[in-house]
């Protein structure tokens, strides 16, 4: 079990080596998008008032959703190439449960993608001069929390792919969703508090924006969120089960 | 002895494409696999020979009927997969865009076992296939037949007892197919591995393979060992050349009219004749005679495999005939 999560992390950390150049384009590029939405910002709302906060908001949002993308969305490419390729009839000959070994992909890819995050922020912050509060004490125990319930949605993403297999268009599309739903303000629309990983999401922004510190949410902001990462991680791992049950009823596995 | 898989009266079967009816495309396939043997499984395209591997690893349900890994029912799957591990047909088994030795130390590594308990094993079977200077080569950049020679070497690094292989000469030339047979009887005598080979390489099977199942559309039409199925059938045939080199169409016809058991095997340019009916056999050198065509030569033929199985499929064709009735 253990070796089985170091391998996959491993995994990560070979791919990752091996596309270095890839991948720092990608944050050169997820650099240049930022910017651009600074400057763009900067000359429509420059006469606005509570600037500094808007901007803020939208560098906070864009930080996040590059987690949010490590979390969600990059396991669904990856089961995706792996059924391309033919790798996940490996995996599924394997005798230990698929969801593990995507669980251990899934956090080796967001640990990595966090040494870029941080890169991408100081850099941010350095250019654009608005600095956000990078409370770390705060802003890891609540990311940890929210991460579970982002990988739910991820096994949910994974779980489609292995059905439908040809998923890159949805893919695409996906990422943009995750994005909408990062920026929505929850003030405007409290229901949104019930979906997965938004609570979370609005926890970090209050940290990260308007400084609110670890202690000063309440037990019941903590419970909830707790909550809402576990029932969703569990809902996506039993979704994800479905579906692989299903293929290979289907006998969508091992065929090409 | 136990066997170390046991398949009983397996049942697969999928939608057709208009996705109204099922097609059974294994039907009621029953046999077993001793420890340390080679089995073949052989038929021909389509025959159901994918299916039946893909239901013992655990890739495909079975519709109806059992299959029992070392005693444990493939429906305790996180227990039966231990002792098998596949590789699929073709060239997708693999990360192409890991080395052989991250291939390696991965799909191990899944499997609970650390690269550095097996690196020696790893180097060793390396060592075999030929393949030691490639280790740290993308497994993308490899030709087919290395390719092919990594999957096993990963799938034996899996320290598994029985080691499944679909189709595994498929696409490789002749010298890999070669060397491949000898590595595979190796791994048997030397590291007591089962070994089971789905193929429609009738050569392979012959070479290379204790017993076999032969498969047609999805039945089982026979199951024994390759030395006695050869046997069975070599005994009555023997081939032969004529002085001259060959006998013109029109006498050939003649001579097939009279004694149907006679035939020509254009690839080997050889006449071969089947004498299990030892009074026509009589009259049929009489025939020769009149036609004054001479013996040059005879011999037991060397009948492949391949005839075999075209005769078994013949008759299974009469078979599935009277079962419809
Ligand atoms: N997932 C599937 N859906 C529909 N038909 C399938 C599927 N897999 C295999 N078949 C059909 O089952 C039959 C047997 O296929 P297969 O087991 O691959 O045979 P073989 O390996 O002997 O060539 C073929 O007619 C094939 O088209
Ligand atoms: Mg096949």
């Amino acid at each position: 079990m253990l070796s089985m999560f170091k391998s996959n992390i491993f995994k990560q950390y070979i791919e990752f080596r091996r596309y270095l150049t890839n991948t720092l384009l990608e944050f050169f590029i997820f650099y240049m998008i930022l910017m651009a939405l600074f400057l763009g910002f900067n000359t429509f709302a420059g006469q606005m008032d509570q600037f500094g906060e808007k901007i803020e908001y939208v560098v906070a949002g864009y930080i996040i959703w590059i987690f949010a993308l490590a979390a969600m969305q990059s396991i669904g490419w990856e089961v995706y190439t792996d059924i391309q390729r033919g790798t996940m009839d490996q995996l599924y000959m394997t005798p230990i449960s698929v969801w593990k070994i995507l669980l251990s992909r899934m956090i080796g890819k967001v640990l990595i993608q966090s040494s870029g995050v941080v890169l991408l922020t100081i850099a941010s912050m350095v250019t654009t001069g608005v600095y956000l509060n990078v409370d770390l004490v705060g802003i890891i125990p609540i990311l940890l929390l929210t991460l579970f319930s982002m990988f739910g949605i991820g096994f949910i993403v994974a779980g489609i792919c292995i059905l439908i297999k040809q998923v890159d268009n949805l893919l695409i599309l996906f990422q943009f969703l995750i994005m909408s739903f990062i920026y929505m303000p929850i003030e405007k629309a409290p229901f949104l508090k019930y979906f997965p990983f938004i609570y979370g999401v609005d926890m970090l922004k209050q940290t990260m924006i308007d400084h609110v510190s670890l202690w000063e949410f309440s037990a019941g902001d903590f419970v909830f969120l707790l909550t809402n990462s576990f029932v969703y991680f569990c809902l996506g791992v039993g979704i994800f089960r479905l579906c692989e049950k299903e293929a290979i009823k289907r006998g969508l596995l091992g065929k090409y | 002895m136990n066997p170390i898989i046991d398949v009983q009266n397996l049942t697969a079967s999928f939608k057709d494409k208009k996705g109204k009816t099922f097609i059974r495309v294994v039907n009621d396939v029953s046999f077993q696999v001793q420890e340390e043997e080679i089995f073949g499984l052989l038929g021909p395209n389509g025959a159901g020979k994918s299916s039946i591997i893909r239901m013992i690893c655990g890739l495909l349900i079975p519709k109806s009927g059992g299959i029992f890994i070392k005693g444990i029912s493939y429906q305790k799957r996180m227990e039966s997969l231990k002792y098998i591990s596949t590789v699929l047909e073709g060239n997708r088994n693999l990360y192409w865009r890991m080395t052989v030795k991250e291939n390696i130390s991965y799909f191990a590594g899944n499997r609970g076992i650390q690269f550095k308990e097996i690196k020696d094993q790893a180097d060793e079977w390396l060592r075999l296939f030929g393949l030691e200077e490639k280790k740290s080569e993308l497994v993308g950049n490899l030709s087919r037949g290395m390719q092919q020679k990594v999957a096993i070497t990963v799938a034996l690094c899996l320290n598994t007892k029985v080691i499944l292989l679909d189709e595994p000469t498929l696409g490789l030339d002749v010298k890999t197919t070669n060397e491949l047979k000898k590595i595979l009887t190796k791994i048997r005598n030397e590291f007591k591995k089962t070994i089971i080979i789905s193929t429609h390489d009738m050569k392979l099977v012959e070479e290379i393979c204790d017993r076999v199942v032969i498969i047609d559309r999805g039945k089982k039409i026979v199951e024994d060992t390759v030395e006695k199925l050869m046997e069975l059938f070599q005994i009555k045939t023997y081939a032969m050349s004529v002085k001259g080199g060959e006998i013109s169409e029109k006498k050939l016809n003649r001579i097939v009219r009279q004694f149907p058991e006679f035939s020509y095997d254009s690839t080997s340019g050889l006449y071969r004749v089947d004498i299990s009916n030892t009074t026509s056999f009589y009259a049929f050198i009489e025939l020769l005679k009149k036609e004054k065509v001479y013996i040059d030569s005879i011999e037991p033929d060397r009948l492949d495999f391949e005839k075999i199985f075209t005769i078994l499929c013949e008759r299974n064709q009469v078979d599935a005939v009277h079962v419809q009735e």
